[in-house]
């Protein structure tokens, strides 16, 4: 069709010739370099900087982008995908990136921090050429990845729970000097066996300071965090899920320097995590604490584990030994109810202790609710309440264990049993 | 880290076709404003025309060689420059002047170091440009026959040029007197009258077709009796020679110089008018023809041809059609329908930008949450029994006694005050009858404030005892 316009042009007037070739070579120009580019991106050099810390401080994502070649890139329009439940907080979701040649460019995305695996990416691109005439198909250049996040300790909860237990005289200072698994440091006071003295630092830094062991404790725990979907309700980083993940480290470093041992369990509708067998001190501390970032939002909905087989593996991993199961779910639905009520039957059948620690989604949800505002949507949802506490009443009616309590009341709730029971 | 790079489809596509088929549109009008064509075809020996007696060859190879350009003006010769310029005469189809050969030589010396002319012609027409020169060689345009053959007019010809000696077969050629010779053929007849051999015939055992002349440092020429050994026919033809032999002139009429640019005259050549094909069909090769055949083409292809009466006669068939009144009626209809066809499972593709990952917040009535935070969520009578209720719990979870108990006020009375508390009560219980239709009193309830006071009265209530509304979520 150009080749006859040039043609036409060449009978009617030469001279327009000159013009019809400047067009035609601008347009094939054009293509030539978006075809180019597609062959160019491949090339590409991508790598990813993650700075992750816990829930409290942001994620930090660069991707350099390096063009080895000697052609610039022009015009490329990109975008991120990721986890729907992330919030950006810094940089662009999709923009527009010029990549000179044999040089790189750095594309940063900051996400405001939540406990929790997410998926970051595909990165992916789009050529352009300069007046928009022309754009290739959509390219990935970095495919996805995953980030966990761990949840914060809040030391607050932490040395509240401490404060909580002595005060109440439900446990003893700690015991050091019974167990023989290493624990700390810490300067002599009157009344330490000599024994314990470590008299290298007595020699090095003229300090004395005794050794302290963990305590002993055959005392299992198990946590249970369910991350289902009903458990991500609530404003961004105070949902349920969130909220047990951090309740649970706090808890677990609490008994961790307590000595009991504990072992985690995260579920959803892809499965379960387990931490494995219960592990004691700062081991079975941080054991617990890395598998807390495993909750995750599961975006396929297709993917429907049941509770019921999620339940059972639990029971087959459990040890031999009294266990005191805390599980941390929503009680929803009817058939939710009967499952969770059969297992945890099935649980004091098997000699272990268990608890369900349920939260109450629509608190959750109005938790960043002007006051005015969070009453009037409690009375809005006041149907959804009442099947809420309905639903604690039915477990609470056959005889399970349930803790239904102000969120910020859990922690030392959890702690009261424990101690209590191995008082 | 490692890189993961995936490419996925390679394609591209066009932005949009419909701008396509608009600039298509204004490019047919545009054509057809500019009327109906007439292309010229370059006849004789221009340098423009690939037909079998142009000399395009001949300016193809100059051109792979040496910086060349065409002068369709003698302005055009505005524009050259160069240590050396060759102006370069190949039987012009119509005589240089004076004034032309004045113009052209001054253009020339204005703008180069040196010029060096070189005339291939058997006429006499160029003869103009080598007196201005001062050139002692003439064209004297008469006819040279092999004596030998018959009155063959295609002696062989030896040129000397760059110490090489060329044979060359000439046809038609004429005799070149002055300037110092290079190029001979041998026993011939000259016959004086070019156009026919009745006239007086001569004998010679040697013809010079071919001389050179410096006239001064910086003004060379070169005259070649015969232009018909650079036509494109005998270029084109399987004989090297001729190839050689041009490559060889070129070489010397630039003489070495680096920057030697070459001009070939055109504006001396005649142009036809493609419908007055018949004068010249006669010389045609086949090849010729099949290019003026696809000037034809293209000339018949042009809108200002077929356009115009293709819109006259469809306009001349809508004129005849909305003459009925039937069809004037089920026209309409019709376009709609092929319309429907024609768009019936199109999918349009938009240039839309790249999609824009979306984030979530999960909630069970994120619009009953939105209202709510914009305060602009609607509050009805439902909504005041569900607070008695939330509250009504919140109060026999912590004093045993709920909003009904008459003995209410008394209680809650020593912490929040009795007439508050007793205020709060009467006001609590008469909303709730009237909420449950149980009175008809206040008539007209604004249940937007009254839920509002309820709940702010409650609150306030609850507060001076410790409580808040939502203790009703955390019971156990």
């Amino acid at each position: 069709m150009v080749a006859f316009f040039i043609a036409l042009s060449i009978a009617i007037d030469p001279s327009l010739l000159y013009m019809a070739l400047t067009l035609l070579a601008i347009v094939i120009f054009l293509r030539f370099y978006v075809e180019l580019s597609l062959h160019i991106f491949p090339k590409l050099v991508v790598n990813v900087f993650k700075t992750i810390g816990d829930d409290r401080t942001p994620i930090e994502i660069i991707y350099t982008i390096y063009n080895p070649t000697i052609v610039p890139i022009v015009i490329a329009e990109y975008g991120l995908h990721y986890s729907p439940l992330l919030k950006l907080i810094g940089g662009s979701r999709t923009g527009i990136a010029i990549i000179p040649p044999r040089s790189s460019i750095k594309l940063k995305f900051v996400f405001s921090g939540r406990v929790g695996t997410y998926r970051i990416g595909p990165l992916y691109t789009v050529s352009r050429d300069i007046l928009g005439l022309f754009k290739s198909s959509i390219i990935e250049i970095y495919g996805r990845f995953r980030i966990a996040v761990p949840p914060a300790i809040e030391a607050a909860i932490v040395r509240r729970l401490w404060i909580y237990t002595r005060m109440a005289g439900i446990a003893k200072s700690r015991v050091s000097g019974e167990g023989i698994e290493f624990y700390d440091v810490r300067e002599y006071m009157p009344g330490d066996e000599l024994r314990k003295v470590v008299w290298r630092f007595l020699a090095s830094q003229n300090r004395l300071v005794v050794k302290e062991s963990e305590r002993e404790s055959y005392q299992h725990i198990l946590f249970v965090v369910d991350s289902s979907r009903g458990m991500w309700f609530g404003p961004s980083r105070q949902t349920p899920a969130e909220h047990c993940a951090r309740i649970v480290a706090a808890i677990a470093s609490y008994l961790a320097r307590r000595g009991y041992l504990l072992s985690v369990a995260i579920l959803n509708e892809s499965g379960l995590i387990f931490s494995g067998k219960p592990l004691a001190g700062a081991i079975g501390f941080r054991r617990v604490y890395e598998i807390l970032s495993s909750i995750s939002y599961v975006e396929d909905e297709t993917q429907i584990q049941q509770l019921h087989d999620i339940l059972r593996s639990i029971a087959l991993k459990l040890p031999r030994e009294r266990t005191l199961i805390f599980i941390f779910t929503r009680v929803a639905d009817e058939d939710r109810i009967q499952t969770l009520i059969k297992w945890l039957k099935m649980f004091e059948a098997m000699g272990h202790i268990p608890y369900i620690i349920t939260p109450i989604i629509v608190s959750y949800e109005a938790i960043d609710l002007p006051p005015l505002a969070q009453k009037l949507y409690y009375v809005k949802l006041y149907g959804t309440l009442k099947q809420e506490l309905d639903g604690i009443n039915t477990i609470k009616g056959c005889g399970v264990r349930v803790i239904a309590t102000k969120p910020s009341d859990i922690p030392q709730k959890i702690v009261e049993i424990v101690e209590l029971l191995h008082k | 880290m490692s890189m993961e790079l995936m490419l996925k489809e390679k394609s591209s596509r066009l932005v949009s076709i419909t701008l396509v088929l608009i600039l298509i549109t204004i490019g047919l009008i545009a054509l057809t404003e500019k009327g109906i064509p007439r292309p010229q075809i370059p006849v004789g020996t221009s340098p423009l025309s690939p037909l079998s007696y142009g000399t395009s060859v001949l300016y193809q190879i100059a051109r792979s060689r040496y910086n060349t350009i065409v002068a369709l003006d003698i302005d055009e010769l505005n524009t050259v420059a160069g240590d050396r310029c060759v102006y370069i005469v190949i039987s012009p189809s119509y005589p240089i002047t004076w004034d032309e050969s004045k113009a052209i030589v001054s253009r020339l010396l204005q703008r180069c170091g040196s010029i060096a002319i070189f005339i291939a012609d058997e006429e006499p027409t160029s003869n103009a440009l080598l007196q201005y020169i001062n050139s002692s060689i003439r064209v004297l345009g008469n006819r040279i026959v092999n004596f030998s053959a018959d009155f063959s007019p295609y002696p062989k010809a030896f040129i000397v040029l760059n110490s090489n000696a060329y044979i060359v077969v000439l046809d038609l050629a004429s005799e070149v007197v002055g300037g110092m010779p290079i190029g001979v053929v041998h026993n011939v007849v000259v016959i004086d009258n070019a156009s026919s051999i009745q006239g007086p015939l001569t004998y010679k055992l040697r013809a010079y077709v071919a001389s050179v002349e410096r006239i001064s440092e910086s003004i060379d020429v070169v005259v070649i009796g015969d232009g018909s050994i650079f036509l494109n026919q005998v270029l084109n033809s399987n004989e090297t020679i001729y190839i050689k032999f041009a490559n060889s002139l070129l070489d010397f009429l630039c003489s070495g110089f680096r920057t030697c640019t070459i001009i070939f005259d055109a504006m001396h050549s005649s142009t036809a008018n493609i419908r007055e094909l018949d004068k010249f069909i006669a010389t045609l090769s086949p090849q010729d023809l099949l290019y003026i055949f696809t000037i034809y083409i293209l000339t018949f292809l042009h809108p200002s041809i077929w356009l115009p009466p293709a819109l006259a006669t469809i306009n001349k068939q809508f004129i005849y059609l909305f003459r009925e009144p039937i069809l004037y009626f089920s026209l309409p209809l019709l376009t709609l329908i092929l319309l429907y066809i024609l768009r019936r499972g199109e999918t349009i593709l938009r240039d839309e930008p790249l999609t824009s990952q979306r984030e979530l917040e999960l909630y069970i009535a994120p619009e009953l949450r939105k209202a709510v935070i914009e305060e602009r969520v609607r509050l009805t009578s439902n909504d005041f029994i569900n607070l008695y209720t939330m509250v009504d719990t919140v109060f026999k979870n912590l004093i045993g006694m709920g909003l009904d108990d008459n003995r209410f006020s008394e209680v809650v009375g020593r912490y929040a005050g009795v007439e508050k508390s007793f205020r709060y009560w009467r006001f609590m219980n008469k909303y709730y009858r009237r909420a449950l239709r149980k009175s008809i009193w206040p008539p007209l309830v604004l249940w937007r404030y009254v839920v509002r006071r309820a709940v702010e009265e409650s609150e306030s209530i609850l507060n001076s005892i410790g409580s808040s509304i939502l203790q009703y979520t955390s019971p156990f």
